[in-house]
């Protein structure tokens, strides 16, 4: 391997391919003419067409995902090894060995390359120096046999005897084989948290070992024969290639602790009706292979359906067993979904719970905004890209994630997100209606300040503009009008123009007035005080405000001006009294008049629009109105500074 | 009388000249800013300063008449305005030999050159509207319910600065029914009654403001 490794490096600097891509290729293409080559010569050495198409399926299999892993992983070594086990697979398989003398300790190839996956699988590496030489002799060992056994076949083709060498190679080749299947638990202890999740599939594929022993055992009880071996085999031939491929490629694919608990679940049902038959057969007094077929055959279809029936109370408790977490927050979530549906706890505990079962007081719940689908936590901020997280999905959608703390780089199990799912999305609900809420209410109460703002502004180019102008113009018509002496009809004509540009002046004011009176620069009660002398009718005023915020004086202003004026315009009323409180960081507004009632929201759109004004600034306008007590119009403005 | 203009608007300003001049009054100076009426009033030393509250940078008119009313002696100072505002012009008021007007109170001629005069005298002309705010703020606290609305009437006359003849001729009553009405106003309000008019605005003005504030 030092040797494949260093050659083609000196490539990789020219041609920047990587020597596993070229290695991959050369085996699939090598694989290719090893079939093409055995179809054409093989002849009467080759095994059963079925055997062969399976063979040249399974190489298939593992040629892809030698060529995705060579792909995904370019620089390690496990896509090459995935691929010389398609070789392998098809040269030793395809091929009678024991007709074939000089093949005849070829099976042992087979089994290298997946030791040596189960070494370096992650990191394409052995983990320590241990491990480099446990490969080493590995490979002389397996070298050793394959070579030591095709030159006794060609030298000494009869003897048949297992020599002394032979059987210290083989026992040789056991320990080490047995030795690299605990290779992924010896670096597991070291690994950080995503090499774990990876090692997590190297053990899950590893086992398809057991399952082969189990196999081996359920053949020998129905039929008294190892061949279902063969199944377990080519399961194992799959699986651990599958398993190193989505360790490199894909680790977070699936919750590798779901499939782990479904494994060792299946695996332990397996164990366990197998040993019942057992002791059913040495209780009968005859193996299972010996009874009639219709017991056999009602006995083994009960023991399956039982397995089936018992695998998902069995995976539970099997998933409390290796992931006690992992449930308890299952079940606390469920109990807050409860207690949400009761109405007796609000959905945003959720991340309180989560935190609290997974033992992590840095997680945080995040969800999807509805507007432009950005991460964000319960208090608004923002969540930084690029951070690890289990998405939370409803409905097919994405909706939200729950964020482990930096340090944990094991994202919460899909079980947990499924059964966060139903909170999150109330949360969610919740938080943007209420943040839309708040915006529409700012966004009011913006527009209506920005309105006063014009107001006041509008009233000062009134004045400093037109107004001046007019006076100006009326100051010379006067000094005409002084010159032309005080019989002459001139005069008259221009003492006439003058009083008619002073009309216009007060016109002007008083428009300037409408849109805001100035009055208010000087508070709320000279601006109701100006208000009750330029009114045709007494107004009893009772203020007693202080300093307010001018969009609050503004808006109590504009409540009594319009509360006046319908009383004047409709109500015939005798009294009108206006009462203004500032207590409580809080303003009270109070227009009431004993007139003959009648008024209403709807016929007076006037209120209407000092409703709006009121709300904007988060207040309460209410009318009562009758023909026994008037109408009375009242306005609390909350004015908490 | 000799007089400098203050006011920012060349059109306002050459009228208020004119119509000055064609009164038989000098204009001795004429500037566009406040700065400028300061130094045209130290320059010349009129008799009365015609300012106009509000100049390009704010409310400038106000900032030279407080300038000018520190000297020894004060300048009399005629402020007008387009628009009525208490708040900063309170203080100002209370010290005699002041006047402040809506600027188109200027269109009634004859009523502006009497009151024009009267500053210049050391008097004191207040814009009704500027007293009714004063008179509505403390009436809207309150401190007025013990005034009848004859006496109202009297106090408002009297704090725009006329002389109780003048109340009486404006409110056809006998000089001596307003010498009464006055000496009930100062009752209620526990003032201090002093003869002289000048001194008799300043004290109304005084109560008005610290009933305001």
């Amino acid at each position: 391997m030092g040797q494949a490794a260093g050659t083609p490096a000196v490539q990789q600097a020219r041609t920047r391919v990587p020597w596993t891509t070229i290695a991959v290729t050369f085996l699939v293409a090598a694989t290719l003419v090893a079939v093409v080559l055995l179809a054409a010569y093989a002849g009467p050495w080759l095994e059963p067409p079925d055997r062969v198409a399976v063979v040249i399926a399974v190489a298939a299999l593992q040629l892809t995902l030698a060529v995705v892993v060579a792909k995904a992983a370019p620089g390690d070594v496990t896509g090459p090894l995935l691929a010389s086990l398609g070789l392998i697979l098809v040269v030793t398989n395809c091929v009678r060995t024991e007709e074939v003398g000089i093949f005849e300790g070829t099976w042992m190839l087979l089994y290298l390359p997946l030791a040596l996956v189960l070494i370096v699988v992650p990191g394409g590496r052995p983990a320590s120096g241990l491990w480099r030489v446990v490969t080493a002799v590995l490979c002389g060992v397996v070298g050793t046999f394959v070579v030591g056994n095709a030159v006794r076949s060609t030298v000494a083709p009869e003897s048949n005897e297992l020599t002394v060498v032979g059987f210290v190679l083989l026992a040789l080749f056991f320990v080490l084989v047995v030795a690299c299947a605990f290779a992924p638990f010896a670096r597991y202890r070291h690994a950080g948290a995503l090499e774990r999740i990876r090692l997590r599939w190297v053990l899950v594929s590893g086992l398809s070992l057991p399952l082969t022993l189990l196999l081996c055992w359920a053949s020998y009880l129905a039929f008294g024969t190892p061949d279902l071996v063969g199944i377990g085999l080519l399961v194992m031939f799959l699986a651990i290639p599958a398993g190193a491929a989505i360790a490199l490629t894909r680790p977070q694919l699936f919750d590798v602790d779901r499939v782990t608990v479904s494994a060792v679940t299946a695996l332990v049902l397996l164990a366990v009706a197998l040993t019942g038959l057992s002791v059913a057969g040495a209780a009968a007094g005859t193996g299972m292979d010996e009874w009639p077929a219709v017991t056999a055959a009602v006995t083994a279809a009960s023991t399956a359906l039982a397995c089936v029936v018992a695998f998902p109370f069995a995976r539970r408790g099997f998933d409390r067993l290796l992931y006690p977490e992992r449930a308890r927050s299952v079940a606390q979530l469920r109990r807050l979904s409860w207690r949400v549906d009761a109405g007796l706890e609000g959905p945003e505990g959720v991340e309180d719970v989560l935190r609290a079962s997974l033992r992590d007081p840095g997680l945080v719940i995040a969800y999807r905004r509805l507007a432009d689908h950005t991460l964000v936590r319960l208090d608004g901020q923002l969540v930084a890209a690029g951070t690890a997280f289990t998405a939370v999905r409803s409905r097919g959608e994405e909706i939200g994630a729950i964020v482990p703390s930096a340090t944990r780089a094991k994202r919460p199990a899909a079980a947990i997100a499924r059964a966060t799912a139903p909170l999150l999305d109330a949360v969610r609900l919740r938080s943007e209606l209420t943040i839309a809420a708040a915006e529409a209410e700012a966004s009011r109460e913006r527009m209506l300040r920005a309105g006063y703002e014009e107001r006041r502004r509008l009233e000062r180019d009134l004045h400093d503009g037109a107004q001046q102008r007019l006076v100006a113009l009326g100051m010379q018509l006067r000094v005409l009008q002084r010159g032309a002496g005080a019989d002459d009809p001139i005069a008259a004509a221009l003492d006439e123009a003058v009083a008619q540009l002073g009309t216009a002046v007060v016109e002007l004011r008083q428009l300037a007035h409408g849109v805001r009176p100035s009055a208010l620069d000087d508070g709320l009660a000279a601006a109701l005080a100006e208000l009750e002398r330029l009114s045709p009718k007494t107004i009893e005023l009772d203020v007693r405000a202080g300093e307010l915020p001018d969009a609050i004086a503004t808006t109590a202003y504009f409540v009594v001006n319009e509360a006046v004026a319908n009383a004047l315009r409709h109500a015939e009323a005798s009294r009108i009294r206006v009462l203004v409180r500032h207590e409580c960081d809080e303003l009270l507004v109070r227009v009431s008049d004993d007139g003959c009632g009648g008024a209403a929201p709807r016929t007076t759109g006037g209120l209407t629009g000092l409703s709006d004004r009121v709300a904007a600034l988060g207040g309460r306008l209410s009318l009562r109105s009758s023909a026994e007590t008037g109408t009375t119009v009242e306005a609390s403005l909350p004015c908490g500074s | 009388m000799r007089i400098v203009i203050g006011e920012d608007s060349a059109l306002f300003r050459e009228g208020m000249a004119a119509l000055l001049e064609s009164a038989g009054h000098e204009i001795v100076g004429r500037a566009a800013t406040g700065a400028a009426a300061v130094a045209q009033v130290r320059a010349h030393r009129p008799d009365v300063v015609v300012l106009d509250v509000r100049m390009p940078h704010g409310d400038e008119g106000i900032g030279a008449a407080l300038e000018i009313r520190a000297w020894d002696p004060p300048t009399p100072v005629m402020l007008l305005s387009q628009h009525i505002e208490t708040r900063r012009t309170v203080e100002l008021l209370t010290s005699g030999a002041i006047g402040y007007l809506l600027k188109d109170r200027v269109l009634d001629v004859d009523e502006f050159l009497l009151s024009l005069e009267r500053v210049a005298a050391g008097g004191t002309a207040l814009d009704p509207d500027v007293v009714t705010r004063l008179l509505g703020a403390a009436r809207a606290s309150s401190v007025l319910d013990a005034l009848t609305p004859r006496e109202l009437d009297v106090l408002r006359l009297m704090a725009e600065g006329w002389s109780n003849a003048a109340i009486g001729a404006r409110l056809f009553l006998s000089e001596r029914t307003v010498e009464t009405h006055i000496g009930s106003v100062f009752a209620k309000l526990s003032l201090d009654g002093s003869p002289d008019g000048n001194r008799r605005v300043r004290a109304i003005l005084a109560y008005l403001e610290t009933q305001t504030a």
